[in-house]
């Protein structure tokens, strides 16, 4: 490479000494000029082959991509954010939840105490007017018992009573007795 | 057939020819009464014509006896006294009937119409088995 250097400052400055020494020195490195604009056509046929069906393509394809991947980080933190307020929604649906449990939970206890004392007062009661039924039906009892009890009893005098009297009176006694009773008929 | 105002206004004629001077039932004239019906009879309701005056003869006749029930003997007079205080006291000539019921025990029971005098030791004793229950 510096051999090339020196030969072309060499030259330089053989040009200086003599205008037509140019053209020698392009024979002298071999320059051909139809070939060479030959060369620079191919060149610009390849470059431009190169450029509308290898690089465009690619730098499309990979702006394509670079797109999607901006979108799927976007996407990614939009996800990100959505998550975490669904956190915090769940997090509050959770407390909420939990404060309402704890009231429905202070709520049955204290209807449930209600409803056992109001059940017990019930019971009371039912028990109050079992006894009072028992009593009064203890007492009709005992008051029937008792006028059959006394009517027994005086059927069983009335008719003893009679018994002795039909067995003991004499028939005399029974005349004057007749004749009493027609006379105290006849004086009232 | 029930018995209607002019049926009973004839079975009440027929009861007042029924009695005697003294106002008590005759049977001769009772008898007569009924040859008479059945010698005319009325054109409709001869059977309730005489059941109602079945019934007025039947009234009539508790009005007018004196139904007298005794347990033991009864004196004649005694009879006779208590005939004549019933008498005086409805005003009216009254036929004694006379039975004797031993289930009195002992004692007498007088009954004019509704009105009964009951002076018996079975009274007494239905009293004391009301007073014991």
């Amino acid at each position: 490479m510096s051999g090339l250097f020196t030969h072309l400052l060499a030259a330089a400055e053989t040009v200086g000494a003599d205008g037509n020494a140019i053209s020698q020195m392009l024979h002298r490195f071999g320059v051909d000029w139809p070939f060479f604009i030959a060369q620079v056509i191919n060149f610009l046929i390849v470059g431009s082959l190169l450029y509308f069906f290898a690089v465009k393509p690619l730098s499309a394809k990979l702006q394509e991509r670079r797109d999607k991947i901006e979108d799927g980080l976007r996407y990614t933190d939009e996800m990100k954010q959505k998550l975490d307020d669904a956190q915090k929604r769940r997090d509050e649906i959770l407390k909420e939840a939990t404060i309402q449990a704890q009231d429905v939970v202070r709520q049955a206890g204290e209807q449930g105490k209600a409803v056992l004392s109001q059940q017990s007062q019930q019971a009371a009661e039912q028990a109050e007017d079992i006894l009072k039924k028992a009593r009064e039906q203890a007492d009709q009892q005992y008051e029937a018992m008792l006028k059959q009890v006394r009517q027994e009893a005086a059927d069983l005098v009335v008719q003893t009573t009679a018994q002795l009297l039909k067995r003991d009176l004499a028939s005399d006694e029974r005349g004057r007795i007749a004749d009493e009773a027609a006379k105290s008929i006849s004086r009232k | 057939m029930v018995a209607t105002p002019a049926i009973k206004a004839t079975a009440r004629r027929l009861l007042a020819l029924s009695l005697d001077e003294q106002g008590a039932v005759s049977a001769e004239r009772a008898l007569e009464v009924i040859k008479v019906l059945e010698a005319n009879p009325p054109k409709r309701g001869l059977r309730v014509l005489l059941k109602t005056y079945a019934t007025y003869l039947e009234s009539h006749l508790t009005k007018t006896q004196a139904r007298i029930e005794h347990a033991g003997n009864l004196d004649a007079a005694a009879l006779q006294e208590l005939l004549t205080s019933l008498e005086q006291r409805y005003n009216r000539k009254l036929e004694p009937v006379v039975t004797e019921n031993p289930a009195l025990i002992a004692g007498v029971r007088a009954r004019v119409g509704d009105d009964v005098f009951d002076n018996s030791f079975a009274s007494t004793l239905q009293t004391l088995r009301q007073s014991l229950q």
